[in-house]
């Protein structure tokens, strides 16, 4: 998959994820591969970006005498997913067209 | 590789990084790391998930802030340019010749921003004597009303109509531009930084 169409698709599900509840790294990375495979190195910067632009909060928690950062999900993180329902309306729009072109 | 060396490798890697960045990255991949060998993965296993550490630092670097995006290129000039000092000497000499324009620029661009914000300000003036309009010429039609003076409570009422009308037609579109020109200079720095550093 394209890159830069993955990297967002990524943010939206991780953002859709904590909305069930506040997660970690790992866990993050095994729930999304469920639908698009993820490596550490992607989902790192991603976390950054979400964390800057406020979309997420991060808080340590100590498990096995370790610390472990947990996120939690914003506002402006849920409204970062309603924004992407809407928008992905306008993209099926292009993909049919796209499609669409190639079969003529 | 076992976890500490992984995490002394990233660390060389990240040197020309902000210490910050450094420290959050080694927290990170050490709790990864960590995660996965807790979960049954042998320690190596779990390093050789994180993928290439080259990968890792490359991913990072496109995605750091303009100022700590600087800061890195600050630190790595450091460390390999030779001519440095030249570029330095250049800079200096040339001061007079770029330091106006750039306060030329600089100022125009302000001044223009000051501009915009004053003419939204006076919109927002303008909106707010609407509803100043609308609430005295209610009262003046009340008071008309009650005094029988028929023809200043139509006036009134008129008047009082205009101003309520004009307010709801204006407050939408002024709103509106408001917004977008409190957007706007956060949208041209973000352009500037991709066509510098892209």
């Amino acid at each position: 998959m394209d890159l830069q169409l993955k990297r967002g698709l990524i943010e939206i599900c991780v953002l859709k994820l904590l909305t069930v509840n506040d997660s970690y790294g790992y866990q993050l990375i095994k729930d999304v591969s469920l639908y698009i495979p993820i490596s550490e190195s992607t989902l790192y910067p991603i976390l950054k970006r979400l964390e800057a632009s406020s979309q997420i909060t991060v808080y340590t928690v100590e498990y096995n005498s370790r610390l472990r950062k947990y996120y939690k999900i914003t506002d402006k993180g849920r409204d970062k997913i309603k924004e992407f329902i809407v928008e992905w309306k306008e993209i099926v729009k292009v993909f049919a067209f796209i499609e669409g072109g190639e079969h003529e | 590789m076992n976890k500490e060396i992984f995490l002394k490798k990233l660390n060389e890697a990240m040197s020309n990084f902000p210490s910050e960045e450094i420290r959050k990255a080694q927290m990170y991949y050490d709790e990864a790391i960590s995660d996965r060998i807790e979960e049954g993965l042998t320690e190596q296993e779990a390093v050789a998930n994180m993928g290439d550490i080259d990968a890792i630092v490359t991913e990072l670097k496109i995605n750091l802030p303009i100022s700590k995006l600087i800061e890195t290129s600050v630190k790595t000039s450091h460390q390999q340019s030779t001519n440095k000092g030249l570029w330095l000497f250049l800079i200096i000499i040339s001061f007079p010749i770029w330091a106006p324009i750039l306060v030329g620029f600089g100022s125009t661009a302000v001044t223009l921003y000051i501009t915009v914000l004053a003419l939204i300000l006076s919109m927002f003036l303008v909106i707010g004597s609407l509803i100043l309009v609308s609430i005295v010429a209610a009262i003046g039609g009340v008071y008309g009303l009650f005094s029988g003076n028929v023809l200043a409570f139509i006036g009134y009422a008129g008047l009082s109509s205009m101003a309520i009308g004009l307010f709801l037609m204006s407050v939408h579109p002024m709103l509106a531009l408001a917004k977008s020109t409190f957007k706007l200079p956060p949208y041209l720095f973000m352009k500037i930084k991709q066509a510098i550093f892209k």
